[in-house]
């Protein structure tokens, strides 16, 4: 048997291994220098504005009336949300958990589509629809024969609360619609036996035994509702400025950075906090879910029915008429079916508030979505490994992965802010490089990457990389014949991710992007402040194009993971 | 072909193996046998490469294989799961290794398709691996690590999660196979009724260490502590009190020995009925077809098992309280130290 065989081979070179922990180290370096420099930069110049410490920023925020309200007003427009998406989707839950319908699962999966687009895209739909121009408007205009329009939602709460709602109402359906279905029936019977109905069943026992998916819930709807940026920025103004369109206003505007600092430090100690409460709540929701799965049916009477019905309607009509409302009124100028806005787009007319055409924002974005996929797709893949931590100590991988996690529970604003402020200085002056683009996209989407390919890299069992080995393969061609396809997947949905969060990405773009290199969402926040039918258009038609972007990626990911079920 | 030189090895504070010494001969199947937590997995992981951070050496034909990695020593090892590489059809798992070591397509093609006949799968090749059955993931990993032609072909617990049944008959096979080709082969299980199947020779571990090795005719007619033998199962072991003059002094009378023995194994396979035996009597009977197995208490409340033929014509079938006096084989008297 031994005969034909070669002699032993060599030891191998100690080189691959030196370089694999070399690659390891670099989403940690990656993270400390885009991430926690331009964060302590923050802390420094809040804390200490000349150069010794001086809190009179924050005294300046406590003491003035306006500052204050700004503090106070955050968290008011965040609770007023949080009440009402989970308030509404309370009753979607509901139908979700009891009710078997046909579609059940496409919409469920549909509902989620509004986590996928851009603030910019959802404001110009909303303006397509309610805004001064939009349809709602003209058709009221037309039928009674008005001058001006009826409905003046711009720069008003309502119309901040309604985009808030439709962002974050498949938020609290998921969290409470999944929690619900895990939940015995025979608690409920037991109560209705004891006599309990109607609306003594909800409060005594519903909503009880619901509370720790509906208090989670509502933290998160409250986190991303606190930190909401574009849409605050775009139909609310600076009227109704939350702290992070304040951030931005004192750090663009009236540059005054230590006081954007300050209020930027306000802002993460309440990120700090809320974050704190999530993640407990959040365990809570694993503990007490008995087995005992609960079993849809169709629902029984026209009250039955006529919840299914509502609560659908209502999913349908808030999904689906802003984005329609976008297409249609995107193809549509002065009563007549055309493609004048999406023609003009590659025309800079004179005057314009951008220095480019519009078409070329449109390149930007894709060649910036490009850098960032590679670069969060390699980072993001590295930093699995890192905290998958084979053979590596578990407490170390424990505090590896919320670290991780950490840029995407930080708001664009404030990622966008510090790296305003950390790398202006030499050796890393980077305020005229439009790099800082595509790193700030990958600081935010590498956690998605990471949560995409994550799993997969923990499902690889140890034995059949050492299999691999076994049979001869280097580490190198373990890695390329068997990790890499068993990834694939993951990091398909991870790259499609990458790739989107970077295309809609606004907060932190607002500050880091050249005027002569701006993207595609800057452009349409740019030409949606302005007058005149024909900016408004074009920033319409920039938004359909950036919608279908999204929708692709959307169906690519939801298609990705639907197929990776059941397999292996 | 193999040794393994005073290897010692610890997962942080907690010791895996001490002082492992182990050869292995050329065309020989050697198994480690072992209950779990006794080491036999760490051994067989450091003489495959993947278990690095030990003292002691491996050696190959004399020549130390420490610093060569699992992909350069040219061993095979199957794994207990199969480890089979779930995104690739049978074909293409087996012929993996063969990819590795660069044979042109059309030789690869032609090795797997023996491959899969030798194990019996053929028609498989293009089967998905997760669609098998238990067994068939088993032979498709055999010919896995058959393929590549490894100078040492190791084994663990590859019968482990199958069934009872399944597993007798795959050992058999297992061994034919093995035989055939003339492989040297380490095979790591807990079950010593498969060792006895396949093994030339049997290790015994324990507690991280060789506690014996032996042919498996020898280990388990001559078990050599006390403890070995209650592993194999062996129970009848009487302690001994003095050794007096070549006589072993002990509860059911006294035994003559050669050296100074802790306790003595009655091998129940040299228990028989005499007139001139101890006392004891009969506690269970249990009906085996061509044998009874028998326990009886003698002093002391000492148990004792022993087998009577079914065809002894000279003995009644036995009954529970039935008082009878047993005599063991001198070369039954086996001496265990502790």
């Amino acid at each position: 048997m031994d005969r034909d065989r070669p002699p032993l081979a060599k030891p191998a070179a100690i080189g691959g291994r030196l370089l694999w922990r070399a690659l390891l180290v670099l989403p940690l370096l990656f993270l400390a220098v885009f991430f926690f420099y331009p964060l302590l930069s923050i802390f420094d110049l809040s804390l200490r504005p000349d150069g010794t410490l001086d809190l009179s920023g924050f005294w300046r925020i406590a003491s003035t009336a306006y500052y204050r309200d700004t503090v106070i007003f955050t968290v008011y427009q965040a609770t007023i949300s949080t009440v009402l998406t989970v308030g509404l989707a309370l009753p979607g839950a509901y139908v979700f958990t009891r009710f078997a319908f046909p579609g059940k699962s496409l919409l469920l999966s549909l509902a989620t589509l509004p986590f996928v687009l851009p603030t910019v895209v959802v404001a110009a739909a909303f303006m397509a629809l309610i805004g001064p121009r939009g349809f709602v408007n003209t058709a009221l205009m037309d039928a009674f024969n008005l001058e001006s329009a009826p409905l003046q939602l711009m720069q008003t709460l309502e119309l901040v609360l309604i985009v808030h709602v439709f962002y974050n109402y498949a938020v609290a359906l998921r969290i409470i619609a999944s929690y619900w279905m895990h939940l015995s029936t025979r608690v409920e019977d037991a109560a209705r036996m004891l006599g309990a109905s109607g609306w003594r069943l909800w409060w005594t026992v519903r909503l009880p035994l619901l509370r720790p998916a509906i208090l989670a819930a509502a933290a998160l709807v409250f986190i991303f509702t606190f930190t909401s940026f574009g849409i605050v920025l775009i139909l609310g103004g600076i009227r109704f400025a939350t702290l992070e369109v304040q951030i931005y206003y004192q750090a663009r505007s009236v540059f005054n950075l230590p006081l954007a600092a300050a209020l930027s430090l306000v802002q993460i100690g309440f990120m700090f906090l809320m974050m704190l409460v999530y993640t407990r709540l959040q365990r809570r929701l694993t503990v007490d879910i008995s087995s005992a799965q609960r079993v849809a049916r169709r629902p029984q009477g026209w009250r039955e029915w006529s919840l299914l019905v509502g609560n659908l309607v209502f999913i349908g009509v808030m999904l689906l008429t802003p984005l329609l409302a976008l297409v249609a009124r995107s193809l549509v100028e002065d009563g007549m079916l055309t493609l004048n806005y999406y023609a003009r787009l590659s025309q800079n007319p004179a005057g314009s508030v951008l220095f480019v055409p519009p078409l070329q924002a449109v390149g930007n974005s894709i060649a910036f979505a490009g850098i960032t996929t590679v670069l969060a797709v390699v980072l993001g893949l590295l930093t699995a490994y890192l905290v998958a931590g084979r053979g590596r100590s578990r407490s170390l991988t424990r505090w590896l992965d919320p670290l991780f996690m950490l840029p995407l529970a930080t708001s664009a604003v404030t990622l966008g802010f510090g790296f305003l402020i950390a790398l202006d200085t030499p050796p890393l002056d980077l305020r005229a490089s439009w790099v800082l683009v595509p790193i700030a996209h990958t600081l935010v989407a590498i956690p998605f990457v990471v949560r995409s390919v994550l799993p997969a890299v923990r499902a690889i069992p140890p034995s059949v990389t050492e299999a691999a080995q076994m049979l001869g393969a280097s580490p190198w061609r373990v890695w390329r014949y068997i990790d890499l396809p068993l990834l694939s997947r993951g990091l398909v949905v991870g790259a499609t991710f990458a790739f989107t969060v970077s295309m809609g990405e606004f907060g932190a773009s607002l500050f880091v992007a050249r005027p002569d290199n701006p993207t595609l969402p800057i452009v349409i926040f740019r030409l949606l402040g302005q007058p005149g039918a024909v900016n408004y258009g074009q920033a319409l038609a920039l938004s359909v194009i950036l919608l279908l972007v999204c929708l692709v990626s959307f169906v690519l990911i939801e298609r990705v993971r639907t197929l990776g079920v059941g397999e292996f | 072909m193999l040794s393994v030189e005073d290897v010692t090895y610890a997962y942080g504070d907690v010791p895996v193996l001490q002082d492992v010494r182990l050869e292995v001969q050329a065309g020989e199947i050697l198994c480690l046998l072992g209950a779990s937590g006794s080491g036999k997995t760490t051994l067989l992981r450091i003489i495959a490469g993947l278990e690095r951070g030990y003292q002691g050496h491996v050696l190959v034909d004399g020549q130390p294989v420490d610093q060569v990695p699992p992909h350069r020593r040219g061993f095979g090892l199957m794994f207990q799961d199969f480890a089979l590489f779930p995104h690739m059809r049978v074909a293409d798992n087996v012929a993996f290794g063969l990819r590795m070591a660069g044979m042109p397509a059309d030789q690869r093609r032609q090795r797997v398709s023996e491959l899969l006949e030798l194990v019996g799968l053929s028609g498989f090749a293009d089967r998905d691996v997760t669609q098998l059955s238990g067994g068939e993931k088993q032979r498709v990993a055999l010919a896995r690590s058959l393929a590549p032609r490894p100078r040492l072909l190791m084994f663990d617990e590859p019968l482990g999660s199958l069934d009872a049944g399944l597993r007798d008959r795959l050992a058999r096979d297992l061994r034919q196979i093995i035989r055939e080709l003339g492989l040297t082969v380490i095979y790591v299980t807990h079950d010593q009724q498969e060792a006895y199947t396949l093994a030339d020779r049997i290790a015994v571990m324990q507690a991280g260490s060789i506690a014996q090795i032996d042919t498996p005719s020898s280990l388990y007619q001559q078990p050599r502590t006390v403890s070995i033998a209650r592993f194999l199962g062996l129970t009848n072991i009487v302690p001994v009190q003095q050794v007096v003059s070549g006589r072993a002094i002990t509860d059911l009378g006294e035994f003559n020995v050669q050296g100074r023995p802790a306790a003595l194994l009655l091998h129940p396979d040299g228990i028989y009925s005499a007139p001139d035996g101890f006392d004891a009597q009969v506690s269970e009977v249990v009906f085996q077809g061509r044998q009874y197995r028998l326990q009886a208490r003698a002093a002391d409340a000492m148990t004792v098992l022993y087998y009577v033929d079914t065809y002894d014509h000279d003995q009644a079938a036995p009954q529970v309280g039935e008082a009878v006096r047993l005599a063991v084989d001198p070369s039954a008297v086996i001496e265990l130290s502790d």
